[in-house]
């Protein structure tokens, strides 16, 4: 455990710490006792998940990083039908993985507290889409609550676990980027030392949901969530924040969007009454009933879609209420990015009819004139990154002819020029299932890039259905050993387990093999003379094809060396041989290679160089040396 | 009562998440509410990474609004046209004289600002703008990768944040190594020295 996760199991209630959103949604879980966690890791997600697996041996707790969300909400499931506190946690789109057992849950109920936190994602900073999963928490009927802060991701998921316990549901925590990726002071609460005991029960009436148990637990579910209305309309997660008395305009809001309206309201000047809510499934009628009739207008403030909009108007309607509410519908706020405090004073301004002090005006149009000068700057594969060199040798071997199909991962970089080998990247493991589709009309060679955790998440099936339907494609697993975009997590081809022990590997070409498929091979994509051949004769078989591309993330392997005190070469060019073919800096492309002007040669930044050695093999005029030990990377003696 | 917001910007890697929470312990250390935003993800990558760090006791967003900002950090030379959004008139700009040419531009593909049209652009929000050359201090501090502490205190000393030594180093004792931080120190008052001279 590092110093900075301290906090997270300090045992003195009352203290203070300073934690990022994610890490108060541990502190929570393990405040309540929770003693089973597994995920799968995602941005805005994943630190909760490595919170919790730095910290399991202190916190008596099971840990484990599942093959996907799917598995991960099961095997916490699973926790939970024995009787344990259970967890799991993944970003929006996981839910969509995991959203099969998700519907089951709430009909089977649960035993021990079971608690999904679903981290959602508007503005796409890091995601292929902006859904709204509070949806889900309506659509399956889990009870959900929305913290706006540090401080509530701790409060609010400690209380989800008691809340699942009592009415035995599983119960969603919902955040977005802001809330998990926000820091603040959190009052630590004292930590529950109790255990439940794990205890196998048979109960076939609830847990196994054939047709004829189906039907009965709905109805069960259906009453038992009237109950949970009933807490709706009583909890403290849900406040009133009373204003101006004589005010005809209230605001409805929760999550992330309460902080915004706080900030507008004080820039603005106003005090609008605010009903903040902190249990968003199922809503508070009887509450928010008396709420609205004390005012003319609403406005609904909430990320992207009108969820509560949408069943606030519903209410209003069978109500019989006469009340104007405005939102999304009304065209007040976007449903699409996230807010901002300007776009929910604009919002208010605009229905109060007052001019909002924050119009930027002037300030706005140079603000558009300076971006138009910013230099483009998308993130791009670090230097050293075995991805890079597999691109290259793809590239070479297929000239830049072919169809490439490609997934989610640090290679989805590899859309960007000059390797633009992505064509087409959907969601975890659909390069695989897309190219099934593709291959049976296609007239090009068709190549597709997976990485290893996401072949493992869900390529594999993909995978088997391409060997029974006769698909005919090359497959490429960049193997780079360690699930690297979401903070290098391990998974089943490390051989490392989620808290640092040894464990068994399940290696992708046996996994290949088995499944059936007849061309296998293992390349190290360090080596592209090897690779490009490989590549080569797998499109020229014609058969189904997969090259094990493997190399272990250079971040890991730089990582390593220099904690065990090794030496790290770097690399530099001999100007004298060199003559500027560009081959390094505009086809390869690594980005520690950059032209110098003065010199019309390249030159390798060696803070930047991690070296892999991969120009050096490249360079058809041998000019890229290695540097002898003398000159070591570590930072401060260059 | 006081509200302080700083933005703080540049690439992934150069130390922003570092400094941000340096300077957001330094403000608890002085007694402030503080929150603190950033984004992850892609920081490891070369992408940007937009951080803000706000001191107050009626501040609920986590975010800066926009026109909202007392100070700019920005560790890279262009970069520093990211922050225009949330900056005014009153805006304090300090500003990396380093440029970190992104590989587009190494490729070919767009193209990379001179300093006199970056300053030029920030000028035309806001007369208060001071550029380091934080390398150059961080190597004289004794140790390269101290850039950011540099900055840090030039930051502090343009922008008159209300945080004093004693917090900071409290601050720089949680967040560093123990064997960074008297070089981190080091540098941050280098940064502070280099800010009170120019002003």
């Amino acid at each position: 455990m590092s110093k900075s996760y301290a906090d997270i199991i300090e045992e003195s209630s009352g203290k203070k710490a300073f934690l990022l959103g994610n890490e108060a949604i541990a502190r929570g879980a393990i405040e309540a006792g929770v003693q089973v966690a597994a995920v799968y890791p995602g941005t805005p997600a994943s630190e909760i998940g490595d919170t919790l697996a730095s910290v399991s041996k202190e916190a008596d707790l099971y840990f484990e990083y599942s093959v996907n969300e799917k598995v991960a909400l099961e095997v916490a499931a699973g926790a939970s039908f024995i009787g344990l506190r259970a967890m799991t946690a993944m970003k929006h789109v996981g839910l969509n993985v995991a959203s099969d057992t998700f519907m089951a849950l709430a009909y089977s109920g649960v035993r021990g507290g079971l608690v999904l936190v679903s981290a959602g994602d508007p503005e796409c900073f890091s995601s292929q889409n902006e859904q709204d999963n509070r949806y889900y928490s309506l659509f399956g009927n889990w009870p959900a609550v929305e913290p706006s802060n540090p401080q509530e991701c701790k409060d609010f998921t400690k209380k989800a676990f008691n809340l699942s316990e009592r009415f035995e549901l599983p119960v969603m925590v919902h955040t977005v980027t802001r809330v998990s990726h926000s820091r603040g002071e959190v009052n630590l609460g004292p930590i529950n030392k109790r255990r439940n005991k794990a205890q196998y029960v048979k109960d076939t009436s609830r847990f196994a949901l054939l047709p004829a148990n189906a039907r009965k637990r709905h109805t069960w579910l259906l009453k038992r969530l009237e109950e949970v209305k009933r807490f709706s309309e009583e909890t403290e997660l849900t406040k009133i924040i009373h204003g101006d008395v004589k005010a005809d305009t209230g605001i409805i809001t929760s999550g992330i969007s309460y902080d915004y309206v706080m900030d507008a309201l004080n820039i603005l000047g106003s005090r609008l009454p605010i009903m903040k809510i902190g249990m968003i499934n199922p809503l508070p009628e009887k509450r928010l009933s008396s709420f609205l009739s004390e005012f003319s207008q609403i406005i609904v403030v909430e990320e992207l879609e009108p969820f509560l909009e949408t069943q606030i108007g519903a209410l209003t309607s069978y109500e019989k209420m006469n009340i104007e509410i405005l939102g999304k519908h009304s065209g007040h706020l976007p449903r699409e990015g996230e807010l901002s405090v300007s776009k929910v004073a604009s919002a208010i301004s605009k229905v109060l009819g007052k001019p909002s002090s924050i119009t930027l005006g002037e300030i706005g149009k140079k603000s558009m004139e300076a971006s138009k000068l910013l230099p483009p700057r998308p993130p791009v594969l670090c230097p050293g990154c075995p991805h890079r060199a597999s691109f290259y040798a793809i590239k070479m071997a297929t000239g830049g002819k072919a169809i490439y199909g490609s997934d989610i991962g640090c290679y989805s970089l590899g859309i960007l020029p000059p390797q633009e080998v992505v064509d087409y990247l959907t969601c975890m493991g659909s390069g695989i299932g897309l190219s099934n589709g593709i291959s049976h009309f296609a007239d090009k060679p068709l190549i597709v890039t997976i990485g290893d955790s996401t072949f493992f998440h869900a390529g594999m099936p993909a995978l088997v259905n391409a060997v029974y339907n006769r698909a005919k494609f090359v497959l490429i697993v960049l193997d780079n050993l360690v699930t690297a975009m979401t903070g290098h997590q391990p998974n089943p081809a490390v051989g490392i387990s989620a808290t640092g022990e040894e464990a068994p590997r399940v290696m992708i070409e046996d996994v290949a093999k088995a499944c059936g498929v007849e061309n296998v091979v293992v390349v190290d994509p360090f080596k592209v003379t090897e690779m490009r051949k490989a590549i080569r004769e797998s499109v020229d078989s014609g058969k189904l094809s997969v090259i094990v591309a493997r190399q272990v993330c250079t971040l890991q392997a730089v990582g390593g060396k220099r904690k065990r005190g090794e030496y790290v070469p770097t690399y530099y060019i001999n100007e004298e041989a060199c003559k500027d073919c560009k081959v390094c800096y505009k086809v390869f492309a690594c980005p520690a290679i950059s032209k110098n002007d003065q010199k019309q040669k390249p030159e390798i930044d060696t803070l930047q160089c991690l070296g892999c050695g991969v120009c050096a093999a490249l360079c058809p005029y041998k000019a890229i040396k290695k540097r002898e030990k003398e000159g070591s990377t570590k930072h401060g003696s260059v | 009562m006081v509200q302080y917001d700083t933005v703080i910007v540049g690439i992934g890697g150069q130390g922003i998440l570092t400094i941000a929470q340096i300077l957001a312990r330094a403000g608890m250390f002085q007694g402030y509410n503080v929150l603190m935003s950033e984004i992850h993800g892609m920081a490891q990558r070369g992408g940007r990474v937009p951080c803000s760090v706000r001191f107050g006791d009626s501040i609920n967003s986590p975010t800066i609004p926009e026109g909202g900002a007392n100070l700019v950090i920005s560790l890279e030379n262009a970069e520093v046209l990211t922050s225009i959004p949330y900056a005014s008139r009153e805006t304090v700009f300090v500003l990396n004289k380093e440029m970190s040419l992104p590989p587009m531009i190494t490729i070919g593909l767009g193209r990379y600002p001179t300093t006199d049209e970056v300053i030029h652009s920030v000028e035309q929000i806001s007369g208060k703008i001071l550029v380091i050359d934080a390398l150059e201090i961080a190597r004289k501090a004794g140790l390269s990768i101290t850039v950011s502490s540099v900055m840090l205190g030039a930051g502090v000393a343009a922008g008159k944040v209300p945080v004093d030594d004693k917090s900071v180093k409290e601050a720089m004792k949680v967040v560093l190594p123990q064997r960074y931080l008297e070089v981190n120190m080091k540098a941050y008052k280098m940064g502070l020295d280099e800010a009170m001279e120019k002003k």
